[in-house]
């Protein structure tokens, strides 16, 4: 018997998407029978526009890239050009670049709690932990100046001195996070409503993860311990200490429970640098004049862990000042089309805003 | 006199209902951590929608949907007595009983599903399937519950209803209808975990999707009249109903927040799950509250 | 890898990234070899680079290990026009949404993957925009208006050069005095 579909857009003006994106859905009934990832409502050329740009000139652009958790793209680009360029960042500024990259990666992991609950109907855990957010935020603005967009990890170390008593700050936030996070265990992880929507929902089989290429916490989500962090270590986060936490279900549930232990191990390290934090020593190197900044003709791949797993760049220089391409490659590009495409089938409407905020999608570097 | 009680019976539904809309958004508020708009926010929105012209159009049909609905929230106003003795308040109450107040609260979804049905909109249309899918849930729970406090007074008379609970109320003599009857209560008044109607990480806001101006105004009044008309039955079926005004916004107030609170702290259930959890667990709590009467 | 080493000319460029160039002939068979003969079984990016001044496109496979703790990128030179390549999709099904974006991007063919329809934009005509001779600036002057600015959008200089001026002047008449 032929079943008769209706297609509609889930999205791009939708409170059930991440962002700026849309999915085709093909339902029969509330069962979604075939799904079609839609971009380009935020295409803002960025690559492009570097082409054209000097290296500094570029650092400007690449945090806009993503917008929960710009961090990671300028750690990238910062990596990138000192591979390229051979430039050697002093230690300190290394320790400045780990305490930034985790507490954006704790604000990120705020944000997505809010999102994540807003996708099952539980508004209250999403203001409480936007709230959060926004005392990690206010740490930001007397660091960097700047709330969302940083500007901060540049290539040679990082922009601006620690402010007087700033770690201080710093650790008395991790003490509130700490008591807080306690509060989001029992509203929302050990909620029994949102157990049973989250337990076997969007399950993602192991084998698949390693062979398509999924990240983060989709890898980690089905047993696998994979974290650039440690696999391939960056700036400090060799010399420190930290777990990575894994689940076995594969489900939307066992991304949330990873994330939740990835809280604590954000705050544990974020512990240990504010105990090993140098207190002497240069945070910039100096860098060549702007137009005379030229990268040789080479090319790299450089990639951190970012909250929603490995966040790569590809960049390639030419000899000259200008950089020749820059390549992003975000989490979210295999997880918006390969995964999301394939785990929506069978699955019905309501489950659409809940696995996706679980692949943490974000539409801003599919289409950079 | 009947006119002026239904007219002020109606008029105190209004206030109570927007008032009760208002106090929603501000304990909600407070549970998130913040501070909601003021208590006059919502009378504003309505009194401003009702000067609205509409946006779109799909015909008369469409426009009848709300207008049934609103008859259904009105009648109900005006077959619950809001006092449990005495003339005063009673509205029409006294010519009609329990079953046609049963009998009324279907009306509302059925007009909706009638309005909804023509404008086309599929998320407008998988909305009303929700709500009438989860209706029939609710129901069982609720219609056990209210047969068990129909048997307990021998009668579907609010009076008598009335009567048999002036010793003690319904929620002490028999606290597992109670429960049953609480839990789909839980699920009309649209709290989590069973908003599946209007989710908006789903299906934007459902049912009411395509409607605008004076006819949303007139669904969100019917909405605002017909959750204090469930009120008022809860109270009435199962608090021994108010004995004076005070008594019965003590009373409701406190069925109220309860309702508010939980809706806080859930998610939401999807349409299968809202409808297996209300086919099992009160409507069990429902048959053994029958059995032990 | 030091098996993977003898058999092809690896280059190793940091630690934990290699690079390998090959010919276009023998793209796809080196990574179907890498694919199930190696440890290498993901491909996490596609990238293409364009050298406008040689002529020619640099695609580029990121290929990562089961470990996903060392990356190879096999590196490929394609000619700029009309050209194809072969299809990865049967060796990374994910790899069809990475050549959906460069068959847009930069107009390379993928021979094999049926799923080359518009990615980002939406009914492009024009020269694909990743391209080098792709002019930002003439296309949008060509399709958009700038806007004239605000009515109160004087042009100041001149008051600004007076002011300053009469500033200095005042300043040397105060140093004067």
């Amino acid at each position: 018997m032929e079943r008769k579909t209706i297609t509609i857009f889930h999205g791009p003006q939708h409170p059930g998407i991440t962002g700026n994106m849309s999915v085709e859905l093909e339902l029969t009934g509330e069962t979604i029978t075939k799904a079609r990832t839609h971009v380009g409502y935020l295409h803002r050329g960025f690559e492009k526009l570097i082409e054209r740009r000097t290296v500094i000139q570029a650092f400007t652009i690449v945090c806009r890239i993503c917008v929960p958790e710009p961090d990671p793209n300028e750690a990238n680009f910062a990596l990138a050009v000192e591979q390229l360029a051979g430039i050697e960042v002093s230690e300190k500024a290394t320790y400045i670049r780990v305490m930034v990259l985790e507490m954006a990666r704790l604000a990120a992991q705020l944000l997505w709690m809010a999102g994540q609950s807003g996708s099952v109907g539980l508004g209250t855990v999403g203001q409480w932990s936007i709230y959060d957010r926004d005392l990690i935020l206010d740490l930001f603005e007397a660091l960097t100046g700047g709330r969302v967009y940083h500007m901060y990890i540049y290539p040679g170390g990082v922009r601006r001195e620690l402010p007087e008593g700033f770690l201080e700050r710093l650790g008395a936030l991790l003490d509130y996070l700490q008591k807080r996070l306690v509060e989001y265990d029992r509203l929302f992880f050990d909620n029994a409503s949102f157990q049973k929507r989250a337990i076997g929902v969007g399950v993602v089989k192991s084998e698949e993860a390693l062979h398509l290429g999924y990240v983060g916490q989709v890898l980690r989500g089905c047993g696998l311990k994979r974290d650039v962090r440690r696999d391939n270590p960056y700036f400090n986060y060799a010399a420190l200490e930290f777990d990575i936490p894994t689940q076995s279900g594969g489900d939307v549930f066992a991304r949330a429970l990873v994330r939740r232990a990835e809280m604590r191990e954000s705050i544990k390290i974020l512990r240990q640098v504010i105990a090993q934090m140098p207190t002497e020593g240069a945070i910039m190197q100096k860098l060549p004049k702007h137009r005379k900044f030229t990268l040789p003709k080479e090319d790299t791949y450089v990639a951190v862990e970012s909250a929603r797993g490995e966040f790569g760049y590809y960049m390639a220089g030419d000899g000259s000042e200008m950089i020749r391409r820059m390549q992003v490659k975000g989490p979210s590009l295999i997880h918006g089309f390969t995964l999301l495409e394939s785990l929506l089938v069978g699955e019905e409407l309501s489950n659409v805003a809940l696995i996706m905020n679980s692949l943490g999608i974000c539409p801003p570097e599919i289409e950079r | 006199m009947v006119l002026i009680d239904c007219f002020l019976m109606l008029l105190l539904a209004y206030g109570f209902g927007f008032l009760y809309y208002g106090l929603y958004r501000n304990l909600s508020a407070r549970v998130h951590g913040r501070f909601g708009p003021s208590l006059a926010q919502s009378f504003f929105d309505s009194v401003k929608l009702f000067v609205k012209e509409q946006s779109t159009t799909f015909g008369w049909m469409f426009y009848a949907g709300p207008i049934i609905m609103a008859t259904g929230a009105v009648l109900n106003v005006l077959f619950i007595p809001f006092i449990n003795h005495g003339d005063s308040l009673q509205g029409l109450s006294s010519s009609a009983n329990l079953i046609v107040v049963l009998y009324l609260m279907v009306l509302g979804p059925l007009g909706n599903a009638l309005g909804v049905g023509s404008n086309g909109n599929p998320f407008g249309v998988m909305g009303i399937t929700r709500g009438l899918t989860r209706l029939i849930a609710l129901e069982l729970p609720f219609y056990l519950a209210v047969i068990g406090v129909m048997i307990d007074a021998g009668s579907a008379d609010f009076s008598a209803i009335f009567e048999a609970q002036s010793q003690e109320m319904n929620l002490l003599k028999h606290p597992l209808l109670f429960m049953a009857a609480f839990i789909s209560f839980l699920g009309f008044m649209g709290k989590s975990p069973f908003d599946v109607v209007g989710a908006p990480q789903e299906v934007y806001s459902g049912p009411a999707t395509e409607f605008s101006g004076k006819f949303f105004a007139l669904l969100l009044s019917q909405s605002a009249m017909f959750s204090f008309a469930k009120l008022l039955l809860m109270v009435n079926l199962f608090l021994g109903g108010a004995d004076d005004l005070g008594d019965l916004v003590l009373k409701t107030f406190v069925l109220f927040v309860a309702a508010t609170f939980i809706g806080s702290v859930y998610a939401r259930f999807s349409t299968i799950q809202s409808v297996e959890f209300l086919m099992r667990i009160p409507t069990l709590l429902g048959i053994v509250g029958l059995a032990l009467l | 890898m030091q098996n993977l080493m003898q058999h092809f000319e690896i280059i190793q460029k940091t630690p934990t990234l290699y690079a390998l160039h090959v010919s276009i002939e023998t793209l796809f068979n080196t990574l179907h070899h890498l694919r199930y003969q190696s440890d290498f079984i993901t491909l996490s990016q596609l990238t293409c680079t364009d050298w406008i001044e040689e002529e020619r496109f640099e695609l580029g496979y990121m290929l990562t290990n089961l470990e996903r703790n060392c990356n190879l990128m096999v590196k490929c030179f394609i000619g700029r026009d009309d050209v194809t390549v072969a299809s990865v999709v049967t060796l990374f099904p994910q790899a069809e949404v990475m050549e959906r974006e460069l068959h847009e991007m930069f107009g390379v063919g993928f021979e094999g993957n049926d799923t080359l329809y518009d990615f980002a934009l939406e009914d492009w005509q024009d020269l694909p925009p990743m391209r080098r001779e792709f002019d930002t600036l003439a296309y949008v002057q060509s399709h958009y208006d700038f806007r004239d600015g605000r009515d109160d959008n004087l042009d100041v200089k001149e008051q600004i050069k007076i002011r300053k001026a009469a500033a200095k002047s005042a300043k040397e008449a105060q140093g004067g005095a």
